[in-house]
C-alpha cells in the first residue's frame, strides 16, 4: 500500500465486517439460541480483530490471502449463527463484506476529511466511529429489513452464489486498486481521490448486489403467488365437481326409485339377484370415489385425469394420500399440479396412443415419504445443472415448474431428483418424515 | 426363467394375457413359466413363494385381488404382484401390499410390456450378491446386503453387519472403490452406509439401524438424491 496515505485501522475494519454480519444474521433464521450466541458472536469479533490487527504489517503480497482468511471468517460466523445452506451463507458473507466495505471506507473518509494525517484525541476519533458506523448500519437494517423472507430461504444456489461472488470480487478489485499501485488508469493519484474512488465503488457495488436481491426476492414471491393460484383454480375445480356429482345423485336418486319398484314386480329370483348385483356395482364406483386419504390430492388427481381421458392419456396411480397430511395446501398443489400438468403437455404430443402412459405413486418407504411421477418419454434428457432442458418452447414457463416444485420439497428438507430410465422420464421427490 | 402367475377370472382375458406372455418372451427372448387360477383362493391354497411375479385381476367372484394380495404377502415379501383392474380407484390402495403398478384394462400389448419390464429389472435387482474382506484369520465373505454400514478410524475399517461387528486394515477410498457397484453411499469422512439400511433422516443424521450417523451439510442432498434413485430401482 502506499506510503503516504493512511489506511483504515485494522480494527475498525474488523468491527465493520463483524457489524455486516450482525445485520444480516440479525435478519435470517437463527441456529443458535441467545446465550450460546452471544458468546459465538463475542469470540468472532475478538477473533477477527485480533487477526486483522497481527497481519497488519505482513508485506503487501500477504494482504489478499489475509483478506481471504477474514472472508472465510465471515462466512463461517455466517453459516454457524444461521439455519441456511452453505450457498446461502456464502450469498449473504458477500453482501455483509461489500457492506463492511462501504461503511468502513466512508468512515475513513470523514476521518480524512476532519483531521487528515494529524492525529485526533481518541474520544473524538471513537465519537465519529460509533456516529458514522451506527448511522450507516442501522440505515442498511432498515433497507434490508423487509427484503429478507423471515425463514431466510431465498433459494439461493450455486448460479446466484456466484453472480453475487463475481460482482463483490469485482468491487473489491476496483475499489482498492489505488492502494496497490497509482499507475493504473483508474487509480488516483492523491489521498482524497483515492477515498473517494474506493466509496464510490464500493456504494456501486452495494447497490448492485441490493438490486440483485430484490429481483431474487421478487421471483420467490412469484412462485409463491403461483402456488396460490394453483389453489384457487384447485378450489374452482372442487366446486364445479361437487355440482357435477349433486347432479349426478339427484339422477341417480330418481333411477334407484325406478329401480325399486321394477324389483318389486319382479318374480324371477335370478333376474332379480341379477339386478341388485348391478346395483350393487354402481354403489361401489361412487365408494371408490373418494380414494387416497387426502382430499386435495383426491381432487388434483380427479381434475388431471378427466384431462387425460379427454386427451387419451393412460393416468394410472398408487398413493396413500394420508402421508401428505402434514403438508400445506399450496405444496401439494404446487408438486402434483406441476408434475402432472409437464407430464400431461408432454404425452399429449406422443404420436402412438397406447403410448401415452403416466403412472403415480405416494408412498412411505421406511423414515421417508417418496413421490413418483413417470411418463413415457420418446427423446433423450439433457440436463442443465440437475434440471432438463425443456423441450417446450415457451422455455420459462417450464422450468419454472420444475423449480416451483423443487422450492415447495425443500421447504420439508427434502430432493427433487429427475431421471430417465429407458424410455421413461422419472421425478422422484424424497422427503423425511418425522418421528 | 421367470415365474409367473396369472390369477383372472375372465376366461377371455386370460387367455389375452398368455398370448401377450407368449409375445413378450419371443420379443425379449426370456424363459418365462406360466401359471394360471380362476380366482383368489385358488391361488392361496397351495401357494408357498413359487412365483417371481403375480398378475392379479382385483375384481373376482370368491376372493378379490386386493384381500389375495394381502394374503400372499403375509407369505412371502419378495414376489412382485401386479394389479390389473378396469377401474383405476380399485388399485389406488396397492401401497399396502407393496403393489405400486398395476394394468388398466383395457389391456394394451405396449402398457403390459412396459409394466412387465419394469417389474423384472427390479426383481433382478434384488439378487443376492457378496463380497469377500480379507481379516485377521482369514478371509471373510458377506453378503452385501447383510451389511449395515462402515466406519473408518485411521487405517482400520469397522464392519457393522448382521453378524456383529468385524475389523479389518484398509482405507475408505479402497473400499469405496470396491462397493462403487452396490448401493452404498459416503455421508462424510468416517462413514459408508448401505442405502438399503437407511431408516430415516433428522436435520443432521442419518438414522441406519436404530443409529445416528453424521452427514455432512454439503452432503446431505447428494445423499438423498443418491437414496431417492437406489429406491426408484428396487422397490416393487
Amino acid at each position: 500500500m502506499s506510503d503516504f496515505v493512511p489506511d483504515i485501522p485494522r480494527i475498525y475494519t474488523a468491527l465493520a465486517e463483524w457489524l455486516a454480519c450482525l445485520i444480516y444474521i440479525s435478519l435470517l433464521k437463527k441456529r443458535l439460541s441467545g446465550g450460546k450466541f452471544i458468546i459465538c458472536s463475542i469470540c468472532t469479533l475478538i477473533i477477527q480483530s485480533s487477526f486483522l490487527q497481527l497481519t497488519k504489517d505482513l508485506p503487501i503480497v500477504f494482504w489478499i490471502p489475509c483478506m481471504m482468511m477474514a472472508i472465510a471468517m465471515m462466512l463461517l460466523f455466517i453459516y454457524m449463527s444461521c439455519d441456511i445452506t452453505i450457498f446461502e451463507a456464502g450469498y449473504f458473507c458477500v453482501r455483509a463484506f461489500v457492506a463492511a466495505e462501504l461503511i468502513a471506507s466512508l468512515e475513513w473518509q470523514v476521518h480524512f476529511f476532519f483531521w487528515h494525517a494529524e492525529q485526533a484525541t481518541i474520544v473524538m476519533k471513537w465519537l465519529l466511529l460509533i456516529f458514522i458506523y451506527g448511522a450507516s448500519f442501522f440505515f442498511i437494517w432498515l433497507l434490508e429489513k423487509h427484503q429478507v423472507p423471515i425463514d431466510g430461504k431465498l433459494n439461493i444456489r450455486q448460479h446466484e452464489l456466484w453472480l453475487s461472488v463475481v460482482i463483490g470480487a469485482a468491487v473489491f478489485a476496483m475499489s482498492n486498486l489505488s492502494f496497490v499501485t497509482t499507475t493504473t488508469p483508474f487509480s488516483g493519484q492523491y489521498a482524497s481521490d483515492i477515498f473517494n474512488i474506493r466509496t464510490l465503488v464500493d456504494l456501486g457495488g452495494f447497490a448492485i448486489l441490493y438490486a440483485y436481491h430484490i429481483q431474487l426476492n421478487e421471483l420467490r414471491v412469484k412462485h409463491e403467488l403461483k402456488a396460490m393460484q394453483n389453489i384457487l383454480q384447485n378450489q374452482l375445480i372442487q366446486y364445479q365437481q361437487s355440482k357435477k356429482s349433486i347432479e349426478m345423485i339427484n339422477f341417480k336418486y330418481h333411477d334407484l326409485k325406478n329401480q325399486i319398484i321394477a324389483l318389486k314386480a319382479e318374480k324371477d329370483a335370478d333376474k332379480r339377484n341379477a339386478f341388485l348385483t348391478k346395483m350393487e356395482n354402481d354403489i361401489k364406483f361412487y365408494e371408490a370415489q373418494n380414494k387416497t386419504g387426502n382430499h386435495v390430492l383426491d381432487i388434483l388427481l380427479t381434475s388431471k385425469n378427466l384431462n387425460c381421458i379427454k386427451n387419451e392419456i393412460t393416468l394410472t396411480c398408487v398413493a396413500d394420500g394420508t402421508l401428505l397430511n402434514f403438508m400445506d395446501v399450496a405444496d401439494i398443489c404446487t408438486i402434483f399440479g406441476n408434475a402432472l400438468d409437464n407430464a400431461i403437455e408432454y404425452e399429449q404430443k406422443i404420436a402412438d396412443k397406447e403410448k401415452r402412459l403416466i403412472h403415480v405413486s405416494v408412498f412411505s418407504q421406511k423414515g421417508f415419504l417418496m413421490i413418483r411421477f413417470e411418463n413415457y418419454f420418446e427423446g433423450t434428457l439433457m440436463f442443465e445443472g440437475d434440471l432438463p432442458i425443456t423441450t417446450k418452447k415457451d422455455s420459462f414457463y417450464h422450468g419454472y415448474g420444475l423449480k416451483s416444485i423443487r422450492y415447495a420439497v425443500q421447504k420439508y428438507k427434502g430432493v427433487v431428483r429427475i431421471d430417465q430410465k429407458d424410455q421413461w422420464f422419472e421425478l422422484k421427490i424424497l422427503i423425511p418424515l418425522k418421528n | 426363467m421367470i415365474r409367473i402367475a396369472i390369477v383372472e377370472d375372465d376366461h377371455h382375458c386370460q387367455e389375452q394375457l398368455i398370448n401377450f406372455l407368449h409375445r413378450f418372451k419371443e420379443e425379449r427372448d426370456e424363459t418365462i413359466s406360466i401359471h394360471t387360477y380362476a380366482d383368489g383362493d385358488e391361488i392361496l391354497e397351495n401357494y408357498h413363494a413359487q412365483y417371481d411375479i403375480v398378475l392379479m385381476d382385483i375384481q373376482m367372484k370368491f376372493m378379490d385381488g386386493m384381500s389375495a394380495a394381502e394374503e400372499i404377502r403375509k407369505r412371502d415379501s419378495q414376489v412382485v404382484i401386479i394389479f390389473i383392474t378396469n377401474l383405476s380407484q380399485y388399485a389406488i390402495k396397492g401401497y399396502a401390499v407393496d403393489a405400486l403398478d398395476y394394468i388398466l384394462k383395457p389391456i394394451s400389448y405396449f402398457q403390459f410390456s412396459q409394466r412387465l419390464i419394469r417389474a423384472i429389472e427390479r426383481m433382478k435387482k434384488r439378487e443376492v450378491q457378496f463380497m469377500t474382506v480379507r481379516m485377521k484369520g482369514g478371509v471373510r465373505r458377506f453378503q452385501v446386503s447383510d451389511i449395515y454400514y462402515i466406519e473408518s478410524f485411521g487405517h482400520q475399517l469397522i464392519f457393522y453387519t448382521k453378524d456383529g461387528e468385524f475389523s479389518t486394515s484398509g482405507t475408505m477410498k479402497e473400499l469405496e472403490k470396491k462397493l462403487a457397484d452396490f448401493h452404498f453411499f459416503r455421508g462424510n469422512k468416517g462413514y459408508l452406509i448401505n442405502l438399503a439400511h437407511v431408516e430415516g433422516m433428522n436435520d443432521h443424521c442419518a438414522i441406519v439401524k436404530g443409529k445416528d450417523l453424521l452427514i455432512s451439510r454439503p452432503r446431505r442432498k447428494m445423499f438423498m438424491e443418491a437414496l431417492a434413485v437406489y429406491w426408484g430401482e428396487v422397490i416393487k
